[in-house]
């Protein structure tokens, strides 16, 4: 059997171009993280198992975008699986380029400490490449499930959003910092502020992708609050992952919650725009 | 052959970037996962010259330390200590079974200077 057999050249180079969007996606959405100091840290010194528990935890949610955006135009739970897959490959080719320019990973790092560093960032890159198509592809529309999420679907791009964003800023040290510095009246004009930005982005501001809220209140009682929650679930999930909740009290954790869950609210709004 | 084909034709590209994709990480998972299981001890930091150079600013000795422990050590300070003078610098991070290099300057020459390290923190 010759190889030109399998090989269509149309099918190759559309695929390619598809190709192209996911490394755009992921450098758009990762660039930040690779350039952060502290996420090469965490790939050097988190422990395995919270490393293991991030990437474990990361794979679900990458077939949950899969399946929901994706970056080509083939659906199907094998073609999401593949596309997962996919993504993942373009996240790690992405962070180990970029590593090895800034100069991060260079030759001295034992191969478990570039592993770490690599892989830590492989799944937000993987996230990007995931979310390119929609973010990317310039308007042609495409038969992605979004439209028809279901309510827990909604949710879930939900808690993708608010991952994003919550990852994007959980590793540094000004969330500490921060949290540090808000006292309980900061921490509940947080809340407040989280709360209603999330209802005006989802329902009010006037973005395309907008959700159309006929009963303003339902709304909020239905994707607000439930979107809230999920915010600060995740916040506590990554500054568990980052062991920023370690050697913390429970007030002081809630403290950093409050915080990170702001951006985290953020993200959750806009992914419904997003994605 | 016929029946492995799929009524779709899927691209080439998307195969081996699928399975590009899966064994990295699958591989990384591994790797966590036996490391994971692996007793892990404390850091254990070795410190000792590896090179001087003569330049217009003093002696410089390139100090490497090693650490075979499994823990990775952060702000791990180093003193080395010639005649009636110290020199000390601090190093961010020593990966568990790794090797992190710093530099010490000297008014002389440093070959005989005793170079420990003095404490670390945890990561």
């Amino acid at each position: 059997m010759s190889l030109a057999a399998f090989i269509d050249p149309r099918l190759e180079r559309n695929y390619l171009r598809d190709l192209g969007r996911a490394f755009a996606g992921a450098l758009v959405f990762s660039i930040p993280l690779l350039m952060t100091m502290e996420m090469w840290e965490a790939g050097v010194a988190m422990a395995p198992w919270r490393l293991l528990l991030f990437v474990g935890s990361g794979l679900p949610l990458l077939y949950g975008l899969a399946y929901y955006a994706g970056f080509s135009n083939r659906r199907g739970l094998f073609n999401d699986l593949l596309d997962t897959a996919v993504a993942l490959a373009v996240g790690f080719i992405t962070a180990s380029i970029l590593l090895i320019l800034f100069g991060v990973v260079d030759w001295n790092a034992s191969p478990r400490e570039a592993l770490g560093m690599v892989a830590i960032q492989a799944v937000p890159g993987a996230l990007g490449a995931l979310l390119a198509r929609k973010q990317l592809s310039g308007g042609d529309k495409g038969d992605t499930d979004e439209d028809q999420a279901s309510y827990m679907g909604e949710l879930f791009l939900m808690s993708a959003g608010a991952l994003f964003f919550a990852l994007n800023i959980a590793p540094t040290e000004e969330m500490i910092l921060i949290a540090y510095k808000t006292t309980a009246v900061h921490a509940l004009g947080l809340i407040a502020l989280s709360v209603l930005l999330l209802h005006l982005i989802v329902f009010k501001a006037g973005f395309a992708g907008q959700e159309e809220a006929d009963r303003p209140l339902e709304a909020f009682l239905y994707f607000t609050l439930p979107g809230y929650a999920i915010a600060l679930g995740i916040s506590l999930f990554v500054l568990f992952v980052f062991g920023r909740t370690d050697g913390h009290s429970i007030d002081g954790v809630l403290h950093t919650m409050i915080v990170l869950g702001f951006p985290s609210a953020i993200g959750a709004a806009a992914a419904r725009l997003l994605v | 052959m016929n029946a492995k084909k799929t009524p779709e034709k899927r691209p080439v590209l998307q195969w081996v970037m699928a399975a590009l994709g899966g064994t990295v990480t699958l591989a990384a998972i591994g790797v966590m996962v036996w490391e994971g299981l692996q007793p892990s001890s404390p850091p254990i930091l070795m410190a000792r010259i590896v090179k001087v150079e003569v330049t217009a600013a003093g002696h410089i000795a390139t100090i490497q330390v090693k650490n075979d422990g499994d823990d990775t050590a952060a702000a791990v300070n180093i003193e080395a200590a010639l005649g009636d003078q110290t020199a000390k610098a601090t190093l961010d991070y020593v990966p568990g079974h790794g090797e992190a290099e710093a530099y010490l300057r000297f008014e002389a020459d440093p070959r005989t200077a005793a170079v420990r390290v003095e404490g670390w923190s945890a990561p």
